[in-house]
């Protein structure tokens, strides 16, 4: 993992004793709510509906069990013995004081951590694939360029006042686990003809109010230039992203309005004329960088395990775990392993301090130190043995984490809604409560097969629905809360924006209404192999209108 | 027409409503109500005074109803849920 040096450590105490100043102030009554606004929303502090909320950075979405601890330690102290896991790889307490952030934030940077642009119209917190640097598929560890660009994006003095928010997302493998497409700036590495590994760039993705899939500005850029493009790409939306209106503000409109070429034109004009600025990587820093998230020693191991094929062939349980929530490791005789933070009928994403405590020992004991966020709000154990596996399995059992379901129809993301969020229209968690106990743990939700239900519960769709294989969105009409849903949306590599499929739905009605899309793929795919995403873009929408609409009316 | 006012504590960030001048509480029902447009007003000229003592951010005013068992609720689901936090049982379980 990353370490800081001197510079990260004295940058971030600062940071803290500033903040520790500001909060003082605010308090004392010198700065008034409108001067202290901008400042604690710079060190991640909001205020929701029920409290202040703290959002806090997980670069890359890497964590140490001695970081992990420290989040079950402030879970504690300081909010109500639980954090949330969000879609941007963040960590979020609902309840703290603002008179202990300061505090809390002494206490993160203790174990190398902060809550730095984790708000405001900034480069945010830089995300990755959650399998990087372990998976069997990986071109290379998208983690040192993603450090690299986190390391060039804090507190850049260019880019702290952006029209509005910018989020970058870095994906090592063909597969895209890390939603590049749907992101204000993605890196896919390549390997070009010539065997040289690069970036295929794309600019301009995006849900919210406008969802948009990303255009790709850029077949190949070689991996030296990430940041002299990164840099011109910036420059470009700094000049030319619209600062009149906050909904026409996102580097998406740009790219939509102007069109891709003539953005393309604009950015490679600039990266043209400032590229050996000062701006190119040294291959010797970026060793150096890269030389922190090296692969840690793992012996070498049959590639199969005895233990873990024995336990699956008596335990159906432990056999769903295995099936779905354990993925190849790039090493024979390893697997990467996905806690699921989704048990039926659970809150997405929460995890209480004492989860946190058996996940960082897990980590500790079973996976060389290190844990990973997932975007789909699950936590990773990304170097395991596979002679491990069933005794992790047990542990997770007394934690109630043993879901196998990663990618079932009950791993829902959901976005925290009108229970926590000031911008919420709709609740979320409990219609992924609801969902959950409907399809259950068991042989169904197998049965079922690969199917992602996104859920947010408003237009700023931080619950991903646009991207939902099923999507739904919470919104208020005159009072009531009603759920519209969203087919045929797809996060990865294949990426679309779901459509629309009619007028929305009561709460009482969403949860059968969702039942009834799942038989209706059930009786319309090919067989087990087709996936729901698949008999979706066979067969198009309108058999699954049929199914939840009366035939003819509002369609 | 029957309102009260809440605000979040500046300090803690957590809901409150207004009884009197300096005055919040964390129990709706031990809020003051007002029923005219221009008590209201006046009740949040005294809550702007508390964000400048530096007791409260954000006051607002919240309709209210008699509910069914004649207990007085937010009539927006939204200032309900602020009213009794989250509908969701969140707070964590000890692992069996």
């Amino acid at each position: 993992m990353y370490r800081y040096d001197e510079f990260d450590a004295g940058f971030v105490a600062e940071r803290v004793a500033q903040f520790r100043d500001q909060v003082a102030r605010r308090l004392s009554g010198e700065l008034d709510e409108d001067q202290f606004k901008p400042l604690r929303l710079m060190n991640g502090v909001y205020l929701q509906l029920h409290a202040y909320m703290l959002r806090i950075a997980i670069p890359y979405g890497t964590l140490s069990s001695q970081q992990m601890r420290k989040l079950a330690f402030i879970a504690r102290r300081y909010d109500k013995g639980y954090g949330h896991f969000t879609t941007r790889q963040n960590l979020q307490f609902n309840w703290p004081a603002l008179a202990d952030c300061p505090d809390i934030l002494a206490e993160l940077a203790t174990v190398e951590m902060h809550a730095i642009q984790t708000s405001g119209n900034c480069i945010r917190n830089v995300t990755v694939d959650q399998f990087a640097g372990a998976a069997a598929d990986e071109i290379e560890d998208p983690r040192p360029y993603a450090e690299i660009l986190r390391q060039w994006s804090s507190i850049h003095p260019e880019y702290s006042y952006l029209p509005r928010k910018f989020k970058i997302a870095l994906n090592g493998a063909p597969a895209d686990r890390a939603a590049i497409q749907v992101h204000d700036l993605g890196f896919q590495i390549v390997r070009n003809a010539e065997g040289e590994i690069g970036f295929t760039v794309y600019l301009g993705g995006g849900q919210g109010r406008t969802p948009l899939v990303a255009s790709k500005i850029r077949d190949f850029l070689p991996k030296a230039d990430l940041l002299a493009y990164s840099n011109a790409i910036l420059r470009i939306y700094n000049l030319e992203g619209r600062r009149d209106n906050k909904y026409r503000a996102r580097v998406k409109i740009l790219v939509d309005d102007h069109g891709i070429d003539a953005i393309r034109d604009a950015v490679e004009a600039d990266f043209a004329l400032h590229r050996d600025d000062h701006l190119s990587l040294p291959q010797s820093e970026f060793d150096r960088i890269a030389a922190y998230f090296a692969m840690p020693a793992l012996q070498d191991r049959p590639a199969r395990s005895a233990a873990c094929e024995a336990r699956k062939a008596s335990d159906p349980a432990f056999a769903r775990f295995l099936s779905y929530n354990v993925v190849p490791h790039k090493r024979a005789g390893y697997g990467i392993v996905t806690i699921s933070l989704k048990p039926i009928g659970g809150i997405p994403g929460d995890c209480s301090a004492e989860q946190m405590e058996a996940i960082a020992d897990l980590a500790e004991i079973y996976s060389h130190d290190e844990l990973r966020v997932a975007h789909e709000q699950n936590l990773v154990l990304p170097h395991v043995a596979l002679d491990d596996v069933p005794a992790i399995f047990d542990k997770l059992v007394e934690q109630g984490l043993a879901a196998g379901n990663i990618g079932l129809v009950t791993d829902i993301i959901a976005c925290p809604g009108l229970d926590y969020c000031a911008l919420a229209t709709a609740r979320s968690i409990p219609i992924a409560q609801r969902i959950s106990e409907r399809f259950g743990d068991g042989e169904r939700a197998a049965d079922i097969g690969p199917l992602k239900i996104n859920i947010s519960g408003c237009i700023n769709a931080c619950g991903h629905h646009h991207v939902g294989h099923i999507g739904i969105l919470g919104t208020d009409k005159k009072g009531v809360e009603s759920y519209q849903i969203t087919l045929g949306g797809s996060a990865d590599e294949t990426c679309e924006i779901g459509r629309v499929m009619g007028p929305g739905f009561s709460s009482d009605e969403i949860i059968d209404s969702i039942e009834k899309l799942v038989d209706t793929y059930l009786k319309l795919r090919t067989g087990k192999a087709e996936d729901f995403l698949a008999t979706i873009r066979r067969v198009g929408m309108v058999p699954f209108q049929e199914a939840i609409y009366f035939k003819g009316a509002n369609l | 027409m029957l309102k009260v006012i809440s605000a979040n504590g500046l300090a803690d960030g957590i809901v409150v409503y207004f009884v009197a001048a300096g005055v919040w509480t964390k129990e709706m029902a031990k809020a003051k109500t007002f029923s005219s447009d221009e008590d209201v007003k006046s009740a949040l000229v005294l809550a702007k005074a508390d964000v400048a003592n530096r007791l409260i951010v954000d006051p607002f005013d919240v309709e209210i109803k008699a509910s069914a068992a004649g207990d007085l609720e937010p009539v927006s689901m939204r200032n309900a849920i602020r009213a009794n936090g989250p509908t969701i049982d969140f707070l964590p379980h000890t692992a069996h």
